[in-house]
């Protein structure tokens, strides 16, 4: 028997190229797409979780590629200035506090510059590649306490001139919120507070008692009512906004010149952070059709989403939702000074903060993932027609469109980028004291920490204790 | 096979063409000297203050100085065998940057004027260093005349030169802006009164 030898059909030169070298296109896509921020951010969050920042602080200099906290990454990556605020809040826990301004100051810096570069790409690529390809611009809330946290840290260094500078960025970044966003989105009462703190300290009760002003108009926090009319009584200072709040405040306070004031801050827990889920087509849809903020899916896109999951083609989108950490700790802080209990009440929510805005983002990341996802239905029809047609194969036009379609599935990330690292709340506990050592002793969930700190007259101290879970 | 070669090739290709695309920039940087890249000097690379903003910020308080009344009456005293003590106190820094080492900077460039100038006693400022530093920590008293008279007079200064610098600053969707102005003065410890002072400006921004 003879075998047969029959040459393969000529082929025109060229013929399989562009296919070629979109398959190519998309292998590489594929294999330089990574998991998204919840995977780099995995290391360290469970390290925090579990008791254990050290290791945290280790897993986010990995993630910087850098050996120390003390140095900063060479390269700036599109994810180094969240990993600097990362870094700096463990740095703030475990007390290294000029470190943790520098890595704060940094990222400040670097997302001042994401601010105002303008990102045509990644709004293109947001619809038609990927969610994590944009520029990342951090939400209001985390713009507001990056200075707020940094304030912290110079407070709790008694360097009331650098608490001070981040004063005046916070107020600098108040006002950009109230032109690009609104009133609302510029106040968080615990910034403002600190931000009067930081001039109380540096012993400008004017100043300091403006600030204050602010801190109640955006709702108040524990022990400000105190602390204004302390100040008061203390240096006369005044605002027309608190004329009633400052009645009698003399009276009631005849010693707050001879005495000091101790600002105790407790963070306590994670903020929630973003996951990347599948969701089904059909409630992805209905979710970004219903009313509410943000972008709806246009009819057209409905109609075509629900064509496309009709056939079958269509059956989960990627989306980014948010999961909060489970720290076993509810309003279990207890703060003790020189031996006497004292009051602890809270002054921010994060994990409030941080919903609030997943809920005014979330259908806007909805529409874009359902477009993404008609893109890639259509590209996937186009290049199964387009190589059936070439290569007049069914079979291996069959298999670049599903190849199409899987790489551009494949290299979808949605965007799960935040500040992982942020407390879920922020408490505080602020009392009158003589000038001298004092010792004061946080319980969080059992266990206790203790720092001795110096009082002066007419002084401002402030201590901090973190504690993740 | 030389089909199968073409299509692996064109596969490849279309990897390496993509891989470009996607990764950021293969070069490392690298550390350069001035005398290596003389521009190094001329952009800006932050809102913050640099090398050639002090220089700036520097000549213009330095001219100022140098021309002025207070000067001029210190040359007299120096000609006349009774050189008078001055003291630098540090520069209270108003604005929303982080540049106290800038301002040290500028100062220890005012010191140097000084101390080469020949006409003054400067007090070196290493042996102020626990007065700065308590300076430093209760800001207010920096620019407090009762308290810095106090601290001058410690120190056996006649008269201390000291400053403050205060920012007008903004962020808009496009812009940041940072305008400077350093206020310099120099105090008689006795007196309190102002014997010279100068302002001098810059801009820094970060725009698109």
């Amino acid at each position: 028997m003879q075998m047969s030898t029959k040459p393969p059909p000529p082929t025109a030169p060229g013929t399989h190229r562009p296919w070629a070298l979109l398959l190519g296109a998309l292998l590489a896509v594929i294999s330089t797409a990574c998991g998204g921020y919840a995977d780099t951010s995995v290391a360290f969050r469970k390290a925090l979780t579990t008791g254990r920042p050290e290791n945290a602080l280790a897993a986010v200099n990995e993630a910087l590629e850098v050996e120390k906290a003390e140095d900063l990454p060479k390269d700036v990556e599109a994810q180094t200035p969240l990993l600097l605020l990362e870094r700096g809040t463990i740095l703030q826990a475990l007390g290294r506090y000029e470190l943790s301004s520098r890595d704060f100051q940094y990222a400040d810096n670097k997302l001042d510059v994401l601010d105002l570069t303008s990102d045509t790409l990644g709004s293109i690529s947001k619809y038609l590649f990927s969610d994590d390809a944009t520029l990342y611009k951090s939400p209001p809330h985390e713009k507001l306490l990056i200075n707020t946290v940094n304030m912290i840290n110079y407070l709790a260094r008694g360097d009331a001139s650098g608490a001070k500078v981040e004063a005046r960025r916070l107020v600098v970044n108040q006002k950009f919120l109230r032109d690009t966003e609104n009133q609302e989105a510029s106040m968080l009462g615990l910034s403002s507070y600190l931000a009067g703190c930081a001039y109380e300290a540096a012993g400008e009760g004017g100043e300091a008692m403006r600030h204050y002003a602010d801190a109640k108009a955006a709702g108040g926090v524990a022990t400000l009512d105190q602390a204004i009319r302390r100040l008061s009584a203390r240096t006369g200072a005044s605002d027309s906004r608190l004329a009633a709040a400052l009645e009698g405040a003399n009276e009631e306070y005849p010693d707050a010149r001879d005495t000091g004031e101790l600002v105790v801050v407790v963070q306590t827990g994670m903020a929630p952070y973003k996951f990347p889920e599948r969701l089904p087509i059909g409630a992805a849809v209905v979710a970004a059709s219903s009313p509410g903020p943000g972008a709806r899916l246009s009819n057209g896109d409905r109609r075509r989403a629900n064509a496309f999951a009709a056939k079958g083609l269509l059956k989960w989108v990627n989306f980014a939702s948010l999961r909060k950490v489970n720290t076993g700790r509810v309003g279990s802080e207890q703060v003790v000074i020189d031996g006497r209990a004292a009051g602890v009440g809270p002054a921010l929510d994060v994990d409030a903060a941080v919903l609030k805005e997943f809920e005014k983002v979330k259908a806007t990341m909805l529409v874009a993932a359902i477009s993404r996802l008609l893109t890639r239905a259509v590209a996937g029809e186009v290049a199964d027609a387009a190589s059936r047609k070439g290569s007049k194969s069914g079979l291996a036009g069959m298999l670049i469109g599903l190849a199409v379609e899987g790489a551009l599935t494949a290299a979808d990330t949605p965007d799960t980028r935040s500040w992982v690292t942020l407390p879920g709340r922020f408490d505080l506990s602020r009392v009158q004291l003589p000038p001298g050592e004092h010792t004061v002793q946080v319980t969080l969930s059992g266990r206790q920490q203790t720092a001795q700190v110096t009082v002066k007259a007419g002084g401002l101290s402030l201590v901090n204790f973190s504690a993740f879970r | 096979m030389a089909r199968r070669t073409s299509l692996l090739t064109s596969v490849l290709g279309g990897a390496l063409l993509a891989s470009a695309l996607f990764t950021t920039g293969c070069g490392g940087p690298s550390y350069v000297r001035d005398s290596d890249l003389p521009q190094i000097d001329e952009y800006a690379m932050s809102t913050g203050l640099d090398k050639r903003d002090l220089e700036r910020l520097f000549d213009q308080n330095a001219k100022s100085l140098m021309s002025s009344g207070a000067m001029q009456r210190w040359k007299d005293s120096s000609r006349d065998g009774k050189e008078v003590t001055v003291a630098i106190f540090p520069v209270k820094n108003e604005t929303s940057e982080h540049i106290d080492s800038q301002l040290a900077a500028l100062l220890s460039k005012f010191e140097t004027q000084l101390v080469n100038g020949g006409y003054v006693t400067v007090i070196s400022r290493e042996r102020q260093e626990r007065l700065i530093e308590e300076l430093r920590l209760q800001q207010s008293a920096a620019f407090d005349p009762d308290k810095a008279a106090q601290l001058g007079r410690q120190l056996g200064a006649q008269y201390f030169v000291t400053g403050k610098i205060y920012d007008s600053a903004e962020k808009s969707g496009s812009e940041r802006r940072v305008q400077y102005f350093l206020f310099m003065q120099a105090i008689d410890v006795e007196t309190g009164a102002v014997r010279w002072q100068n302002e001098a400006n810059l801009t820094k921004g970060l725009v698109n």
